[in-house]
């Protein structure tokens, strides 16, 4: 991926990571190479463990690569970059604020640490979110301490968004909230969202790039529509003696008896006929879903990296 | 380095811990002054009392302000903030020493003014020992609470120092020439405990130095 | 996680999209904006939200918006003015002509069928004026 240098180009990317590794005792991340446009949003799909948080934590500088690099914003990202912080927003399911102390202490505290934040927006905020300043941090629920912390956010405009599974937890109330106040950032074309999910019908939704990870390693990296677009699932009967024929796109099958199914990963207008010049009868040609289509890809890999 | 950022932490540290703050400064002021009476029983709790606050407030400290962050995943949110590592760095060891000065500071200076006050000036050379030893034995737990960022090993070493702390405090009590001075109520240096002051002097200095490099240098905040 | 989508409504003033159809969304928004035009509470010249701004109230992605906002304009609803956004198109006949294709649609989709079920013209025919004169009662 190269990095754009003409700051009038409409492809500047908002954060970027090149040939990045890292590794742990139990866990590896590697080669990971990841980029986000400014001005949209990137969902980032993967099961536990697979990296989401690490991959995050890198770009904030929090956890230091042991190969590769790392930008946000334009600026190089180690853990001594503190000027960049001031315009991303970070979140994650396991941060945590002082419990003994209230929402209103944390955001003077906040507040002493940007200029850019935006009172007048801070109290729009409360109000919507439903939540008190008065309010000791220790009494809030899991949906209310998501919201706060959202809140510290977005009081302060940041230009890049970095969210580790913000709607994990929440009741759709609280998630309708928090996804209506996450797109008012989508109006402005010069802010970034990156927010990793499980909930793939939501990352579906709202993302303009979908990136799927996976033990470590990005699998896949598209748009939703193409996605959607190129992953087909069929169904065919075939005689005893058919095997499957070997076919570009083919990523998983799947028979019972005489009945196959097969997923293709892009799927093109020659496959129906080639299958049934093998002598199969297809039953039927089926979209598939983003978590499905999710699913097939991570056992894919899995299953490829264990030949 | 931002001066402003590692200001703000720094207070954020003194608000969050001005409880306890305020609870062992009292605590140090009352046992000093129990301390001081003329009954020998009371004015050995009183001494009891004090080294319990030094020790006690230290472990406490260094707990709520430096081991916490890291178990409650607070500094994850902290570290979130435009603050550098270095920022972070100076601004939680200032604070976690600041806040240990306090009631030290009260204890110490509240007892040495009693004893130039009661004319047994030369106590102040036991004193001095002692609390200097206890100052080191802090920083010896703050580097060993930043490097290992458990409050297990951080305990061990309290335990350690509390038993070196007797058997220093039997060891000065026991020197002749410390007993003849503390009884005078002229205020005189004897060497040894000019060397055991230079010493714990060095030991303090070093652990800080120690303790603030080993922070620095640390890569992964998580 | 069940595969079961809830029912789930979105709302920006005009435009409804539904998590429960399973159309991709962009097709859903081009549909809601042909029929508002069709059924005229989008007369010829109004403006149209921004990308942006309609990305947001729907709460789906800006990609969805272009491309809904795209094909739009290449059927010929809207027109985007350089710098200026979109409005509908200013064409003459232009409600009638998205009418006349959603019927056409309709009809291509019954001839299929028809034709699956292996229905003559005839046949055709004499459904399609017995399902009108039908209409017509239930009209009245």
């Amino acid at each position: 991926m190269t990095l754009n240098r003409d700051s009038s180009c409409q492809t500047e990317l908002a954060a970027s990571l090149i040939d990045v590794c890292k590794t742990y005792k139990h866990f590896e991340l590697r080669n990971i190479n990841f980029a986000v446009e400014r001005g949209t949003v990137a969902g980032l799909i993967g099961p536990n463990g697979a990296g989401k948080s690490t991959t995050m934590r890198i770009l904030m500088g929090l956890v230091q690569p042991d190969a590769g690099s790392v930008t946000a914003l334009g600026k190089p990202i180690s853990s001594s970059a503190a000027s960049a912080k001031q315009d991303i927003g970070y979140f994650a399911d396991d941060m945590r604020l002082y419990k003994p102390e209230t929402l209103g202490w944390h955001m003077q505290f906040v507040r002493s640490l940007y200029p850019k934040w935006d009172d007048d927006y801070a109290s729009q905020l409360l109000d919507r979110f439903g939540l008190i300043q008065q309010q000791v941090v220790k009494g809030l629920s899991h949906g209310q301490r998501v919201k706060a912390m959202l809140l510290l956010i977005l009081a302060r405009h940041p230009k890049l968004l970095i969210l580790d599974e913000p709607t994990n937890g929440l009741d759709p109330v609280a998630k309708h909230e928090v996804l209506t106040e996450l797109m008012r950032v989508v109006e402005d074309a010069d802010r970034t969202i990156l927010y990793s999910s499980h909930h793939t019908q939501e990352v579906e939704q709202i993302s303009d790039s979908i990136t799927f990870i996976d033990r470590g390693q990005v699998i896949a990296s598209s748009t939703a529509d193409e996605f959607l677009d190129k992953w087909k699932r069929v169904k065919l009967h075939a005689p005893e003696s058919w095997k499957t024929p070997r076919l570009e796109s083919l990523r998983l099958e799947s028979s019972y008896r005489n009945l196959h199914v097969l997923t293709f990963s892009q799927f093109r207008e020659a496959v129906p006929s080639q299958l049934q010049a093998s002598g199969a009868v297809i039953e039927a040609i089926e979209p598939m879903t983003l978590e499905e289509i999710f699913v097939s890809s991570v056992l894919r890999g899995r299953e490829g990296s264990q030949l | 380095m931002n001066l402003q950022a590692i200001r703000i932490l720094f207070l954020k540290d003194l608000f969050l811990s001005r409880r306890p703050l305020f609870a062992y400064f009292v605590a140090g002021l009352g046992s000093a002054g129990v301390a001081c009476l003329p009954e020998p029983t009371l004015a050995f709790v009183g001494f009891i009392l004090v080294i319990t606050v030094a020790i006690a407030s230290g472990i406490h400290l260094i707990g709520t302000l430096l081991l916490a962050e890291t178990t409650d995943q607070t500094r994850l949110f902290v570290m979130s903030l435009p603050v550098s590592l270095l920022d972070y760095s100076i601004g939680k060891i200032s604070v976690v020493l600041t806040t240990y000065l306090i009631p030290w500071t009260a204890m110490f200076a509240c007892l040495t003014i009693a004893n130039f006050v009661l004319d047994k000036q030369g106590v102040v050379v036991i004193l001095s020992a002692i609390f200097l030893y206890l100052l080191s034995a802090f920083m010896l737990q703050l580097v060993t609470a930043v490097v290992s960022e458990s409050v297990g090993f951080t305990i061990c070493v309290m335990v350690g120092c509390n038993v070196g702390l007797n058997v220093f405090m039997m060891k000065l009590f026991a020197n002749s020439e410390i007993a003849a001075v503390t009884k005078s109520d002229v205020l005189t240096w004897p060497n040894i405990v000019v060397q055991i002051v230079a010493v714990e002097l060095v030991m303090i200095a070093v652990s800080l130095g120690l303790a603030f490099v080993l922070q620095t240098r640390k890569r992964d905040l998580v | 996680m069940h595969g079961v989508y809830t029912v789930y409504m979105t709302m920006h003033s005009w435009i409804t999209i539904s998590l429960a159809d399973p159309r991709p969304l962009y097709l859903q928004v081009i549909e809601q904006v042909k029929r508002r035009v069709a059924v005229g509470d989008l007369p010829p010249g109004t403006d149209l939200p921004s990308i942006r701004e309609l990305a947001a109230g729907l709460k789906v992605s800006v990609i969805t918006i272009k491309r809904a906002y795209l094909e739009l304009e290449r059927d010929g609803v809207i027109t985007t003015r350089q710098g200026k956004g979109s409005v509908v198109a200013d064409r003459p006949g232009l409600q009638a002509s998205i009418q006349e294709v959603e019927l056409r649609d309709h009809l291509k989709q019954a001839v299929s069928l028809g034709l699956l079920l292996g229905k003559t013209k005839t046949e055709m025919q004499r459904r399609i004026a017995e399902v009108y004169e039908q209409s017509q009662k239930v009209g009245k």
